[in-house]
């Protein structure tokens, strides 16, 4: 028989405890089962994630490809696998002495983006372990020098004399000597640097406009170009990490007085010096000066590009690809320019210090400090001098040193270089007249 | 307030208990067989995804070609690698118990050597 119910005041009140109980037990239960679902999309996310890197990666020789199929294309839609629609969308932009593409991949709502530096194909006279650069010096081993590889001389052979007063060995050279003929040297595209380099000084479209001074370098920390007029010095009490890939075009000289550290594909132009007095770090950055950069320490790389002077010094480390280009200047009908590599500076990548335009004549050299070490190549049209380490290739126009009483030229003394201990895949920044094959020089996740 | 009880009868108070006994029972089930499930799903598909990485990235590195099956516990891994005249092409496959948890593709350009 149905049985019927009048609530009291003693049940209403454990109802009402239950219907709490049961409430707060729901929200419990329903916390556990979202936290589940969480960690279950959290994994799906990581998946579509995965999947989106590996597409841009695809991307990335997608573009590669259709880059040495048609140099003119601008970048776009690129479809990557036959039987589906998966594809990527692909930036090019044109970034000194590299093409630079920005390859967007998304899965679903996962969204990688990988951006690629281009150079290109290594050339064969790079295999070289020396290369002179002038068809018509007679060049001769002195000293302690030491050199491991293929030597490309105008004569096809060493002149054989010993370093007068030297009671030392007359160099070493191990492996093959091969005449050199003008049509086997590079052929360069100098022009396509230059041209570049004359834009970029007369760049000023920043966004924001701003008088030099002494400023916090914070300050300047935003992703829109800022243009700054007058000499400007960047201090900061502490260590400046910035958090966008700034844009500066500085009409006037830089200062950098703080260690600071900058986002990957930075830009500082500026038409007078870049000083930089403490370390910096950087990934991808490219600086340039209408005048001279002076770095002092730190680890980057990146485009060093100047016009009249490149002094790296202190415990500086450039990393592979870093291209540290000087364009030379004239004055009073001679050609001028300096790079110095400080005792503890190493380059890992190249060093291009191109021939002279007007075939003026030459003052600018390149030096070495003792302990400084190049590992790729080293471009020098110009005369070198100093305690030469490079492991990779050696050009140069001349050599000098002074012993008493006189100037010594092309005597090649105390030079070390040795290709094999150069890491591989090695390529070149564009700097020939033909800039395919187009390679991968590096790549990162933005 | 007056209360009148027949004999046998349930109070309210005691059948809302009673529901709520059984809500409680049901839905924790739920909640433990769904946790029990759905942890062993983030871990499988985690593991997945590991194991098409690593079998990926193994033929990238040695520009493996041709179809591979391997087994590691209850995995069964489906690798195929293509040369192509321009370009290498995988595709990595992970199954368990014939569901197909995770899959990688990837494509490696054969850049030409330069002529001189």
């Amino acid at each position: 028989m149905a049985t019927f119910s009048i609530i009291t005041a003693k049940d209403a009140n454990s109802l009402s405890s239950i219907l709490v109980f049961m409430t707060l037990l729901l929200l419990f239960i329903a916390l556990v089962l979202g936290v589940f679902r969480f960690r279950i999309l959290q994994v799906k996310q990581d998946g579509q994630k995965l999947q989106a890197y590996y597409n841009a990666k695809s991307g990335m020789q997608r573009a590669l490809e259709r880059l040495n199929d048609s140099p003119s294309w601008k970048g776009g839609r690129l479809s990557l696998f036959s039987g589906d629609t998966t594809s990527v969308w692909v930036e090019r932009k044109l970034y000194g002495g590299v093409e630079r593409l920005k390859i967007h991949s998304k899965v679903r709502n996962e969204r990688v983006v990988l951006i690629a530096l281009l150079g290109t194909a290594k050339r064969k006279l790079l295999d070289a372990a020396f290369v002179s650069a002038d068809i018509r010096t007679q060049w001769t081993l002195a000293g302690n020098t030491e050199i491991e590889g293929t030597v490309y001389l105008p004569a096809g052979n060493w002149n054989q004399q010993v370093l007068p007063n030297d009671g030392r060995l007359p160099g070493r050279h191990k492996g093959k000597v091969r005449p050199l003929k003008a049509s086997e040297l590079l052929k360069l595209d100098v022009e396509f640097l230059q041209e570049q380099f004359n834009q970029n000084l007369n760049q000023q479209d920043g966004s924001t406009r701003i008088e030099g001074g002494t400023i916090k370098p914070e300050l300047l920390d935003q992703n829109e170009p800022i243009s700054v007029i007058g000499d400007v010095v960047l201090h900061a009490d502490s260590t400046v990490r910035l958090k966008h890939p700034i844009n500066w075009f500085i009409d006037g000289s830089i200062t950098l007085a703080s260690e600071v550290h900058f986002m990957p594909g930075s830009r500082i132009f500026c038409t007078g010096n870049l000083q930089v007095i403490d370390q910096i770090f950087a990934q991808d950055i490219w600086m340039q000066s209408g005048k001279q950069i002076t770095l002092s320490g730190g680890l980057m790389n990146g485009q060093i590009w100047a016009k009249e002077k490149i002094n790296l010094k202190g415990n500086l480390s450039l990393t592979y690809p870093s291209f540290v280009y000087l364009t030379g200047y004239e004055y009073n009908r001679k050609r001028f320019g300096e790079i110095i590599l400080g005792n503890r500076v190493s380059v890992d990548g190249w060093i291009f210090y191109p021939p002279n335009p007007k075939r003026q004549d030459d003052v600018g050299f390149l030096k070495f400090e003792s302990g400084a070490k190049v590992r790729g190549a080293v471009l020098n049209y110009n005369r070198t001098e100093g305690e030469v380490w490079i492991e990779g290739t050696f050009l140069t126009a001349g050599f000098s040193f002074y012993e008493s009483p006189q100037y010594y030229l092309n005597w090649l003394r105390d030079v070390r270089i040795f290709p094999s201990a150069r890491p591989t895949p090695f390529d070149l920044p564009l700097i020939t007249e033909d800039k395919r094959p187009y390679r991968i020089l590096t790549w990162y996740q933005e | 307030m007056v209360s009148r009880v027949e004999e046998g009868g349930f109070s309210l108070a005691e059948v809302s208990i009673a529901l709520a006994l059984w809500v409680i029972l049901i839905l924790g089930a739920a909640g433990i067989l769904w946790r029990v499930m759905s942890s062993e799903e983030v871990q499988r598909n985690s593991i997945a995804q590991n194991l098409a990485v690593r079998y990926l990235s193994r033929a990238e590195a040695g520009l493996v070609v041709g179809e591979e099956r391997f087994v590691e516990g209850n995995w069964q891994i489906v690798r195929k690698g293509t040369s192509y005249t321009r370009s290498w092409y995988w595709e990595v496959k992970v199954f368990r118990a014939g569901k197909k948890y995770f899959e990688l593709k990837s494509i490696q350009y054969r850049a030409p050597v330069f002529e001189e």
